[in-house]
């Protein structure tokens, strides 16, 4: 028979439009020849595949998550770290640049332009370096944002939004030194955290000042011995209130170890896997929160994240 | 067994995207980690990871499918069993293959795992075909009549549509077919069925 009449009984077969006596061979075949169950069978296989859109679908998603997902072989030779060391570099030089054109504009216009000196406060060019920090932590901040693209709520910029009360601002303002915290997520010893509440930039909206907050993900860590060992402090964005210490609320994290993979994995990672569920409920001012997720008595902050309370109409 | 789990198996049964991106950001770093700690590569990684989402979609298909563990496990028990089994072929270096039986036997994930490898040569063989046959056959298995075929196609008659039809799909069993690992997945089910 020619290979195409025989492509073609198969795919009647498969269709259900061979009948008769054609029908009545072809499964006569089928009980006597393995071939050519084998080649019916891979015609249908096929057909089941690459025909089910459904499947199709998806698989196209996983492929646009994949490119979303997949780490560069760059950014894993070269830390993060040293590209922001990179970039604080060249935000040092370009505010230094910008620092001395105006010290320089102000000493050779002196107080004929008294505006300028109202924009850079004097303090600034008689003792450039703490300026320089803070400036160069506010060049990177808007970058972060931009990056974070998950939550859709997050890009309220409140440059564009109209311009909420000026003490409200400040309370969205983000803390330089907990922004490094975030960065530095997943360096910090052997804890691999995956924080699946709340979700990361989340926004919370506030109903009679409270929202209520879940801390759930997982754990993976040979580095913990005792279960009830991890805590979650919560500070606003003040760098005073982090410095001073002052967390607005703290919990102890319980930790339920898996069980299930235990015997497993060992041959592959000699690692502990812990799940974490907690719900609290938070009064709070709008404004922009971090938690650190901490061990007793140890001051290493094992995961940072940020999130925003507000209230509706902001 | 908590809402969220089954919540993940939804997201993968209906291709919800956002469920979708939540399971790679919770679970792909330790599926990388496996992976990578175990000769593979990034690629690899990502690969493990969207055959083992692709299983899970297969079984999910089952009305009768529930999770009797938590979404990871049953996601990383079969990104084990599919690195080990490609590692075993590559032969990189020696797998504790006890470990992997040890861990199919109580799901039954061998079959699933054997059906998606199965499929991935399959993709991989169509991906071989040129652009023309490609498209031509997208609409086939699509069931579209050979008279649309023939017109999208923009083939002057409709015996030639079937003729290239012919054509092309010879040449995706050729290639898959050709490919070691389709005498491997025959090989496994035959040995089965004995």
């Amino acid at each position: 028979m020619e290979k195409e009449q025989f492509y073609n009984m198969i795919e009647q077969y498969l269709d259900g439009s061979l009948s008769g006596e054609a029908l009545e061979a072809f499964e006569q075949r089928l009980q006597t020849e393995p071939d050519f169950v084998e080649e019916v069978a891979l015609h249908r296989k096929l057909q089941e595949e690459l025909g089910n859109a459904q499947k199709r679908q998806l698989r196209s998603k996983l492929d646009a998550l994949r490119k979303d997902f997949t780490q560069k072989e760059e950014t894993k030779v070269v830390p993060i770290d040293s590209n922001q060391k990179w970039k604080i570099m060249v935000s040092v030089a370009a505010s230094f640049l910008v620092l001395s054109l105006a010290f320089w504009y102000f000493v050779l216009r002196g107080p004929e332009k008294p505006k300028i000196v109202d924009d850079t406060p004097p303090v600034n060019n008689e003792d450039p370096t703490p300026q320089k920090e803070d400036q160069i932590k506010e060049i990177e901040d808007p970058t972060r944002l931009v990056e974070d693209k998950t939550d859709p709520e997050k890009k309220t910029d409140p440059v564009e939004t109209p311009p909420p009360p000026e003490n409200l601002l400040a309370n969205f303002e983000p803390n330089p030194e907990l922004e490094d915290l975030i960065a530095q997520n997943g360096t910090v010893g052997d804890f691999e955290f995956s924080i699946e509440k709340p979700e990361k930039n989340k926004a919370f909206v506030l109903t009679d000042n409270k929202i209520e907050i879940q801390f759930s993900g997982m754990l993976s860590t040979s580095a913990i011995e005792n279960e009830n060992n991890l805590e979650v402090a919560i500070y606003n964005n003040d760098p005073q209130n982090f410095k001073s210490k002052k967390r607005i609320a703290k919990f102890q994290i319980p930790l339920e170890k898996d069980t299930s993979e235990d015997d497993e994995g060992i041959a592959f990672i000699e690692k502990d896997v812990y799940y974490f569920d907690l719900q609290k409920t938070l009064t709070l001012d709008p404004g922009l929160y971090y938690y650190l997720i901490q061990q007793k008595g140890n001051s290493t902050t094992l995961f940072t994240g940020r999130f925003e309370a507000k209230h509706l109409d902001e | 067994m908590h809402n969220k789990e089954d919540d993940f198996l939804k997201a993968v049964k209906n291709g919800d995207s956002k469920g979708l991106r939540e399971i790679y950001e919770l679970f792909l770093p330790r599926i990388r980690k496996l992976v990578t700690s175990n000769g593979g590569s990034e690629e690899d990684a990502q690969d493990i990871f969207q055959s083992a989402i692709l299983t899970i979609y297969e079984k999910s298909q089952n009305e009768n499918f529930k999770l009797t563990s938590k979404f990871f496990t049953l996601l990383y028990g079969i990104c084990r069993n599919l690195w080990g089994n490609r590692l075993q072929k590559k032969s990189f270096k020696e797998v504790t293959l006890s470990d992997h039986v040890k861990y199919s036997s109580e799901e039954n994930i061998e079959f699933d795992i054997e059906r998606t490898e199965e499929q991935e040569l399959f993709w991989a063989s169509f991906q071989k075909l040129g652009e023309d046959c490609q498209k031509l056959l997208r609409l086939f298995f699509d069931k579209e009549k050979m008279e649309k075929i023939a017109k999208m196609m923009g083939y002057g008659s409709v015996s030639y549509a079937k003729k290239r039809k012919f054509q092309c799909k010879e040449k995706l069993i050729e290639w898959i077919k050709k490919d070691r690992r389709y005498k491997e997945l025959s090989n496994k089910q035959n040995l089965k069925k004995e």
